[in-house]
């Protein structure tokens, strides 16, 4: 398959990295050249420096050929156009957007795209899948940025629960980014105490 | 008739010309100071410029506030995100946005939306619509 990726970010590096194992073309398209740079080194294809809401860099990229169109950048204003474009050029091409608000989900739904993809989404399930019964895991590293994304699950006798998160000991230099419920709720108010089965999902600095 | 602009583009500057003698009220909601164009607009008395933080989260006083919107930053891909925003509160036939990339423009243009550029805007078009 020839898959092309709007958008370099972690998500699409570790998605693109999964496509070429499995024997996958890849294309990206973005215009930071650093980071195309860095990307190229460790998977070693070809990136369009560029915007992907331009229709003369989708055709460089070859959309005419390609399977997919992942619309990724984290600007759904972009996602949105890049994609319609995507389909102006190929008509028989998958798009699939990176939702990064939820307030613009009525807009994607009313077009012609294929599927939409909450960013919530794409986290929570992604844990989900990873967590069983481990208590405490590292689910991700970002090497050049030195965090790492960790996972504390509550499980269902464990003693964190009914403590707040400041009566946690949780590791030095984290920061908590969300809260996870058993029913896949997502929660912000970190002033809630911890339920069984919660998780509690953490960026975590390495340096030093 | 009240007329909302969105953005401070050349465009803008056009339409402005174009249409500030036959309106009641033109009120411009921008993100970017262009103090120039604000000191020339400021001794109009029919002419308001707002300075926002985000146009998405001033749609709705945008909406309300007015009969007709002209969407006309300078980057395409929010005009067009714009307008598929606002046609969501409020019918097609009452906006129109700009789009400056000639491929985006008959993409559009295919699909029947109101877009416009600065070659295909016509001052009889603009009055015609603000008499409507």
């Amino acid at each position: 398959m020839y898959i092309i990726i709007s958008g370099m970010n972690n998500l699409t590096y570790n998605l693109a990295k999964k496509f070429i194992s499995q024997g996958d073309e890849v294309t990206f398209i973005d215009s930071d050249e650093e980071t195309a740079n860095k990307i190229e080194k460790t998977l070693g294809f070809i990136s369009i420096l560029g915007n992907s809401y331009n229709n003369q860099t989708q055709l460089e990229a070859g959309i005419e050929r390609a399977q997919y169109f992942i619309s990724a950048s984290s600007n759904d204003a972009i996602n949105f156009i890049g994609a319609q474009i995507a389909k102006s050029l190929n008509n028989d091409i998958n798009t699939i957007i990176l939702l990064n608000n939820i307030k613009n989900k009525e807009i994607f739904m009313g077009n012609e795209f294929d599927h939409i993809i909450e960013f919530d989404e794409i986290i929570s399930s992604k844990i989900n899948a990873y967590i069983t019964n481990q208590s405490d895991i590292n689910i991700y590293t970002d090497v050049d940025n030195y965090t790492e994304i960790r996972v504390i699950a509550a499980g269902t006798n464990s003693e964190i629960i009914g403590k707040s998160l400041k009566e946690l000991n949780l590791p030095k230099n984290s920061k908590i980014i969300a809260i996870l419920s058993s029913s896949g709720n997502i929660s912000h108010n970190f002033s809630d105490t911890i339920n069984p089965l919660d998780k509690i999902l953490l960026q975590v600095s390495i340096n030093n | 008739m009240k007329i909302s602009i969105i953005g401070i583009s050349n465009l803008t500057k056009i339409i402005i010309n174009k249409i500030e003698n036959y309106c009641e009220s033109i009120t411009i909601f921008s993100i970017d100071g262009d103090f120039d164009f604000i000191n020339e607009c400021k001794n109009k008395k029919n002419i308001k410029i707002v300075l926002v933080q985000d146009y998405f989260e001033n749609l709705d006083s945008i909406t309300n506030e007015s009969d007709y919107i002209f969407i006309l930053t300078d980057k395409d891909f929010n005009n067009s995100f714009l307008f598929h925003k606002i046609q969501l509160l409020v019918e097609q036939s009452k906006i129109q946005f700009f789009i400056k990339d000639t491929y985006l423009f008959d993409m559009y243009k295919n699909k029947k939306y109101s877009v416009i550029n600065e070659s295909s805007i016509e001052e009889n078009d603009l009055i015609n619509i603000i008499r409507s």
